[in-house]
Formats: structure tokens, sequence, C-alpha cells
């Protein structure tokens, strides 16, 4: 009878100490409104993949506006910019590229926008501003293929 | 007789009072009408338009319900001010949280009876409208 309580305490403390270390995780992923944004910071700058779940799509006019919410000048490009196509829908998963100016090291806040059209036949935009400094590090980015 | 002729007195008044009460109350509750709002880059408001429009705006018509249509140019702001007239307005700044397209709403008066914000909810509160 004892083993069988020590064991059910055993396995009651790995499954606490297993959620404590998911918990801990980094997780590199950020879900918006059906729309999954995953994000790394590389050496050369900053490595967005857009995907959705649960049958949401991006607006392919509405496109995807990032915006440098501080430290513009940190960015090999003009900020803000918006990646558009004239399809009614962005062919996904879609990946975006900010570059860092060279020897830039300063770090800032950025703010994707796209307009998430969801399954029940709305569109709605969804915004999601991080910080560069809490981004996943990554060495040549992050796959990004369907 | 004269208390017929009292009788009778009585009961035009009461039916010119009753007509003109009734006519008082339509005039006070005009139609009712369903607005629809829609963006300029909301492609399921152009599947929605080229789908069902038409045949919902009719069918409304047939019932004796008006539509009008606001567009906007992007549904990054549905509340853009330059697109909404005068008279809708007041429609717009009851849902301060208006996000996104499309949105269907049911008018009566100075009132809304109901809102949809998706073509799922158009079909399950609107529609029936127009049958």
């Amino acid at each position: 009878m004892r083993n069988i309580l020590r064991s059910l305490l055993c396995i009651a403390m790995l499954g606490t100490v297993g959620s404590w270390a998911e918990a801990g995780e980094p997780n590199p992923q950020n879900v918006v409104d059906n729309v999954v944004f995953q994000l790394s910071s590389t050496p050369d700058g900053v490595t967005a993949c857009l995907s959705t779940v649960h049958g949401a799509k991006l607006s392919g006019p509405y496109g995807v506006a990032v915006t440098a919410l501080s430290a513009p000048a940190a960015w090999d490009e003009a900020l803000p910019k918006t990646v558009a196509v004239e399809a009614d829908y962005f062919t996904l998963p879609l990946r975006i590229d900010l570059k860092r100016r060279a020897g830039g090291t300063e770090l800032g806040r950025v703010q994707f926008e796209v307009g998430a059209c969801q399954p029940e036949g709305m569109c709605i935009p969804v915004e999601l501003a991080v910080d560069t400094a809490t981004m996943v590090p990554a060495s040549h980015g992050i796959p990004c293929s369907g | 007789m004269m208390a017929n002729r009292r009788e009778l007195l009585i009961g035009c008044g009461a039916a010119m009072l009753t007509g003109g009460i009734g006519r008082l109350a339509e005039a006070a509750a005009p139609g009712s009408w369903v607005l629809y709002v829609s963006a300029a880059d909301c492609r399921v408001c152009h599947v929605w338009e080229v789908d069902h429009k038409e045949a919902f705006a009719r069918g409304l018509q047939k019932n004796g319900i008006g539509f009008r249509t606001v567009t906007v140019n992007s549904l990054r702001d549905v509340r853009e001010d330059a697109a909404w007239p005068a008279d809708l307005k007041w429609v717009r700044d009851s849902y301060p949280n208006m996000r996104g397209t499309p949105w269907f709403f049911v008018i009566s008066g100075r009132s809304i009876q109901m809102a949809a914000n998706s073509t799922d909810m158009w079909r399950t509160k609107l529609l029936p409208l127009a049958a």
C-alpha cells in the first residue's frame, strides 16, 4: 500500500515538474485571432513566418504592414512597409525578412499587422507588437515552408 | 333615439381617435431597414456581395424592409469618418468596439434591433428577414 502511494506521489511530482519545464520553455509562436506569428532574431535582422490555424486566411490586398514602434533607424529599410499581393489571399506560410542596419545593435519594438479573414465570414485587422530583444535567436532564421 | 345618437357620436369619436393613434404610431415607427458595412479590401465582403447581396436586398424590399450600404476604404478602419454619411454616424457611434468587416445592422427608427458581424451571423440572423 505504501509503495503504491509512493508511486502515485512520484507520478504527480513528475507531472508538476513537466508542467514547469513546459511553462519555462521559450515559445516562439504567438497566435492571435487564428494568425500564427513565428518570429526569430538572426544576426542579420528579424524573420517572421506567418501562417494561420482553423481555416483563417490572410487578405492579400490588405497586406502585411511592418512598423517600427521604436528605433526606426536600426533597420536597413524604410518602415513602415507593407507587403501586399493582388490575389485574394496570401499563400501560406508567408516569410518576411527585416534586415538590421549593418553594425546596428539597437533593439526596438516592431509591429506586424495583417487582415485576417476568419472562417465564419469576417475579416479583422490583427496586430502583434514584439520587442526584438525578446525574440528567440536563430543562427539562420526559422524554417518557413508548408 | 337620443341615446342612440350619443352612442353613435361616441363610436365615431372613438373610431377617429383610434385611427389617429394608429397613424401616429405608424409615423413614429418608420419601416425597418438593413445597413450593410463593407470595406474595399474585405474579400469576404466581396464574395458575399457577388453571391448574395442582390437577392437579399430584393427579398428585403419585398417585405417592406430597406437596404443601405456603407463602404469604407479599409477594414483597418471601419470607423473611417469620411465614409459614413452624416445620418448614419449614430449607428457607428453606437458600436465603439466595431472592428473589421462586414457588419449588418437591422434598424428601426433610431434604434438598432439586431447586429451581425460575419456572413455566418448574417445567414442565421438576417437572411430570414428576406425570406
